[in-house]
């Protein structure tokens, strides 16, 4: 029951990092690499800030700004300096490297008893059990901090699709929609269309960026090399959850990444217990993605070839 | 619908087979006016297996028989079954009808045959010839003086080619000088513009034609010869140089005057888009500027279309107003100049032609559509050749020059 | 009311393959006029329409909307002014999206309240109702994506999108040459339909001569990067067919005359 709680709650928290990729890879339809860089910088940031004493909801917002000030950089990158959009990426996510170990000051920063943002959850559900620790729900003892955090997650969770959802709704997400479709229409349409990647990108790594805190404050710790391979795995999560649910319309679209990411979580997790060696994850990770991005083309040849020599017959 | 043909030496015998109705009509009419304007005006009809005769089909032979008509040739409807015969019957064509078998038909028509086919070669009269004048005598690009400019009639029995203007309404206007050439007084004229499609000038009852001459070689008199001439099995076209120096030999002259009435295979020529006037400062060095001036046909043009030339030929030799004519590349012992003018295509007659005639039935058709002097292309490689012609009717008369200019 | 004044546009400067796309070109265009440019290809139609949109920023010279100097302004600025339909009827629209969706950005353009919901009740009601004009059943559709449509229906779309929020100036390049003809004929008809009615300055190309001369009140044509001819007017109304095929004849005729011909002319007609 812990393992799959665990999963969930991980999956929740980085499921705000599939809705940022969402934006950039799926909406603008923007490579962007920054996403490694942008979630440590979340992380670092929130984890630090905390560390100093500010509240934990003050911190994952100021998390949120600085993943959005470094997506608008990638994309002034791409826009004004007319840096190929990897390129763009890479030489963001290479100087949050640094940036990171600056604000951190050191390769990681534990976070041991601080506050979190799961805080008014977990202080209800202790004066509700009367003072226990641990609770028992469907015959399964669960410790009432990772319900908490699981709770705060959900909360964030919900609030932040459904704000997304209605952002994409209004002129301005439609107009960001329309960028990744078609770029001269938008243009045409009296849009600036750089602007919009730009704003794009913002949104994105923002919502990376908050994954990052959030993350760091399940986890208990922030390192810098906690990044590496996120954007594989958030795209995975994409990939699964349009699998699951479809891309049929923006509601689906949501939906489906969070499911996805849950559902690439408990993977990973039944994985793992089954014994997979944890350094060989993000292999299997990118085999994952390899295969599905080729599946679609392979599946479409041997269509093809079918019905080409069922014509033939 | 199937249609097939046996070519025998006196007509062609086409054979149709199932339905000639709405949707074949179009197809008929073309395929037999491109017989008929591969010169073959005897065409027979074998009926026998045509199935069905729609009006549309009626419509597509009364076409053809009223091209024919024109061409003074020949149309009949042969071993036509019930259904044909009646349906033309009913509706007034059973003139066309002939009761004749195939091997019948065709020495009915023996007789006018023969005479076509006795030779392409006629004698119009032995002793006719044209005298030549040079009126006037601009070059370009020469200063206009008043005394340069030589009022003309073109009377009914004269040719003349050059440069010239309209006569102006009032003293003051300006002349525009562009290419013209004239026919027994039916003359063509080039405005000076890019724009403009030539004019024409018809000799009325009391009207003779005039223009203001700068440049004009008039030729008086009656031609005496006329040769046919048509695609042989080695010969698909003539050139303008073989033509004029068979003028020479036919009349036995050193210096003759042609018209040629032909479809053309492609012309190759200029005119003056801008009108010479009083000082020319201009000397032909920069090819950008000489481009504002001449405008250059650029390829073969006008194929398919029927042209109408006035020239003079010449044996090389002759000095003098020579001047005026400019020897061939491919056959440098003779030097021409000739006009043309392009009318849209119409069938001609076989046989002996009219001149006279011709010319009035072409400038009471359609208007023509272009005039060109035209000009040799001996640029090596690129050149694009002399003027050259498919089928047609050339007529011809020795010349001689009138000594004093009038 | 659109005043081009000595425009250039080099492609390639300096190089083997440099293209004078547009030459010193003066055009000036009234208020209320349709004018259709014609002209070979390559002759350089849609690099001068380009200009006037802004996808490039001419070599040199001005242009001027309404008196208002636009050349430094960028494409989606000018795009508040100018209403454009491209050839390729994908260009004009986004697949993905819904038709109302796309329809939205054309109501709205360069002046959305960016947070407010796009699409109510009312605003789809307004859009149903104004498709409702092309006959093609499009206002039952309005929530499928646009990519599942024709591209005369596509094309047609985008040509209404153009015209929705009436433009100072519409762009049409050969908008209909991508479409069967039919489709092509339905969409030249709505096109004049459209100028006509809202009284529109209209700057199109295309390579139809029946379009040259049925649609405009003046015919422009290009050659090389040149304006070689101009009809307007009563010149325009007399225009034929052969006379714009006459033209073009004569425009390739004083190509051809170079320097080979001058000599030859020189020697043989002078
Ligand atoms: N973006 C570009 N880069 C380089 N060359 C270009 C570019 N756009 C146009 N050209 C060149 O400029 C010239 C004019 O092109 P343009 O597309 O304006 O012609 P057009 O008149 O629209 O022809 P068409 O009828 O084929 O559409 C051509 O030689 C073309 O190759
Ligand atoms: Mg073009």
């Amino acid at each position: 029951m812990n393992l799959i709680i665990g999963a969930f709650t991980i999956g929740l928290i980085l499921s705000l990092l599939s809705l940022g990729m969402l934006i950039s890879f799926r909406m603008i339809r923007f490579t962007d690499i920054t996403v490694d860089g942008s979630i440590t910088l979340g992380a670092s940031l929130t984890a630090v800030l905390i560390m100093a004493g500010w509240s934990p909801w003050l911190a994952t917002l100021a998390a949120f700004m600085a993943g959005m000030i470094a997506g608008s950089i990638t994309g002034i990158l791409y826009t004004r300096f007319k840096i190929q959009e990897i390129l763009a990426g890479i030489l963001m996510m290479t100087a949050l490297y640094s940036i990171n170990l600056r604000i951190m000051g050191k390769s990681n920063i534990p976070l041991l008893d601080t506050k979190t943002v799961s805080q008014i959850p977990e202080q209800l559900l202790l004066s509700a059990s009367g003072g226990e620790s641990k609770m028992l729900i469907a015959g399964w003892q669960v410790s009432l901090i990772d319900l908490s955090v699981l709770i705060s997650s959900t909360f964030l969770c919900l609030v932040i699709g459904w704000l997304l959802y209605h952002f994409l709704l209004t002129h301005y997400g439609t107009a960001l929609r329309a960028t990744g479709n078609n770029v001269q229409m938008v243009r045409a349409q009296g849009i600036n269309n750089n602007k919009m990647i730009i704003f794009g990108l913002a949104l994105s790594n923002g919502l990376v960026a908050l994954s990052g805190a959030l993350l760091a404050q399940y986890q208990g710790f922030a390192d810098v090399q906690m990044g590496i391979g996120m954007m594989v795995w958030g795209l995975a999560s994409i990939i699964i959850g349009e699998a699951l649910v479809g891309k049929t319309n923006i509601w689906t679209t949501i939906t489906g990444a969070v499911l996805g990411t849950i559902l690439f979580r408990l993977l990973i997790a039944i994985a793992l217990r089954w014994g997979l060696n944890p350094n060989d994850l993000k292999l299997v990770t990118a085999l994952f993605v390899f295969a599905a991005l080729v599946a679609p083309q392979l599946f479409k040849s041997f269509h093809k070839k079918f019905t080409k020599s069922s014509n033939h017959a | 619908m199937e249609i097939r043909t046996i070519k025998t030496d006196k007509a062609l015998l086409v054979t149709i087979k199932e339905r000639l109705d709405a949707s074949w009509s179009e197809y008929f009419t073309d395929t037999f006016l491109e017989y008929i304007r591969n010169g073959e005006h005897r065409l027979v009809i074998d009926a026998q297996e045509m199935s069905f005769l729609s009006s549309a089909g009626i419509r597509s032979l009364l076409l053809v028989s009223k091209e024919l008509t024109k061409v003074k040739g020949d149309f009949r409807i042969i071993n036509s079954n019930e259904f044909v015969a009646n349906t033309l019957r009913t509706t007034g064509f059973g003139v066309w009808l002939s009761e004749a078998k195939a091997e019948d038909i065709l020495p009915a028509t023996k007789e006018i045959n023969e005479a076509d086919n006795l030779k392409n070669l006629f004698i119009i009269s032995k002793d006719s010839g044209i005298t030549l004048k040079l009126i006037s005598n601009w070059k370009p690009w020469e200063n206009i003086s008043e005394s340069k400019i030589k009022r003309v009639e073109f009377l009914p029995d004269s040719f003349a080619l050059g440069i010239a203007a309209p006569p102006a309404a009032d003293k003051d206007a300006v002349l525009k000088f562009g290419d013209f050439v004239s026919l027994c007084g039916h003359i063509v004229y080039q405005p000076p513009e890019e724009r403009s499609r030539p004019d024409y000038f018809l000799p009325m009852e009391n009207f003779v034609p005039q223009l203001q001459t700068i440049q004009c070689i008039y030729a008086q008199g009656e031609m005496s010869h006329l040769l046919r001439f048509s695609p042989e099995e080695n010969k698909e076209n003539y050139r303008i140089g073989e033509l004029a120096s068979q003028a020479l030999s036919i009349t036995g002259s050193s210096l003759a005057a042609f018209v040629i009435l032909a479809e053309a295979d492609g012309l190759v020529g200029a005119h003056i888009i801008q009108s010479p006037e009083g000082e020319q400062s201009f000397t032909p060095t920069d090819f950008k500027k000489l481009r504002d001036w001449l405008s250059f046909s650029g390829e073969r043009a006008y194929a398919g279309e029927q042209t109408l030339i006035f020239g003079v030929v010449a044996k090389h030799a002759l000095g003098g107003k020579i001047d005026f004519l400019i020897p061939l590349s491919s056959n440098p012992e003779i030097a021409i100049h000739a006009h043309t003018t392009i009318f849209p295509y119409q069938t001609l007659q076989n046989g002996k032609l009219d001149l006279m005639h011709q010319i009035t039935k072409f400038f009471n058709g359609p208007p023509p559509k272009g005039l060109m002097h035209l000009i040799d292309d001996n640029r090596p490689s690129t050149g694009l050749g002399e003027s050259s012609f498919t089928r047609g009717a050339m007529w011809c008369a020795p010349a001689k020059w009138e000594e004093d200019n009038v | 009311m659109l005043k081009i004044q000595d425009v250039s546009k080099t492609f390639f400067p300096h190089t083997v393959n440099e293209v004078q796309a547009l030459q010193n070109i003066d055009l000036t265009i009234d208020e209320g006029s349709f004018t259709c440019i014609i002209g070979t290809n390559g002759s350089g139609k849609s690099t001068l329409l380009n200009a006037v949109a802004g996808t490039f920023i001419p070599d040199s010279g001005t242009i001027h909307i309404d008196g208002l100097e636009i050349s430094s302004w960028t494409e989606y600025q000018r795009a508040r002014l100018i209403g454009r339909v491209f050839q390729n009827p994908f260009a004009g629209t986004a697949a993905e999206m819904t038709i109302a969706e796309n329809i939205v950005l054309a109501m709205k353009r360069g002046k959305m309240h960016p947070l407010t919901i796009a699409l109510n009740k009312k605003v789809k009601s307004e859009i149903s109702d104004r498709i409702r004009m092309l006959k093609m059943g499009l206002e039952d559709r309005l929530d499928n994506p646009i990519g599942t449509l024709s591209g005369g229906q596509r094309q047609a779309l985008t040509l209404l999108m153009a015209t929705w929020l009436r433009p100072r100036l519409l762009l049409l390049d050969e908008h209909t040459a991508a479409l069967d003809p039919k489709s092509a004929a339905k969409i030249a008809e709505l096109t004049s339909e459209i100028i006509k009615e809202e009284k529109l300055t209209a700057l199109m190309v295309t390579h139809s001569m029946q379009q040259a001369v049925d649609m405009p009140d003046r015919i422009v044509m290009m050659h090389r990067g040149k304006i070689v001819e101009d009809y307007q007017k009563e010149h325009k109304k007399r225009v034929r067919i052969a006379d714009l095929l006459d033209t073009f004849d004569r425009v390739q005729k004083r190509e051809l005359f170079d320097e080979s011909v001058a000599k030859l002319l020189i020697r043989e007609y002078i």
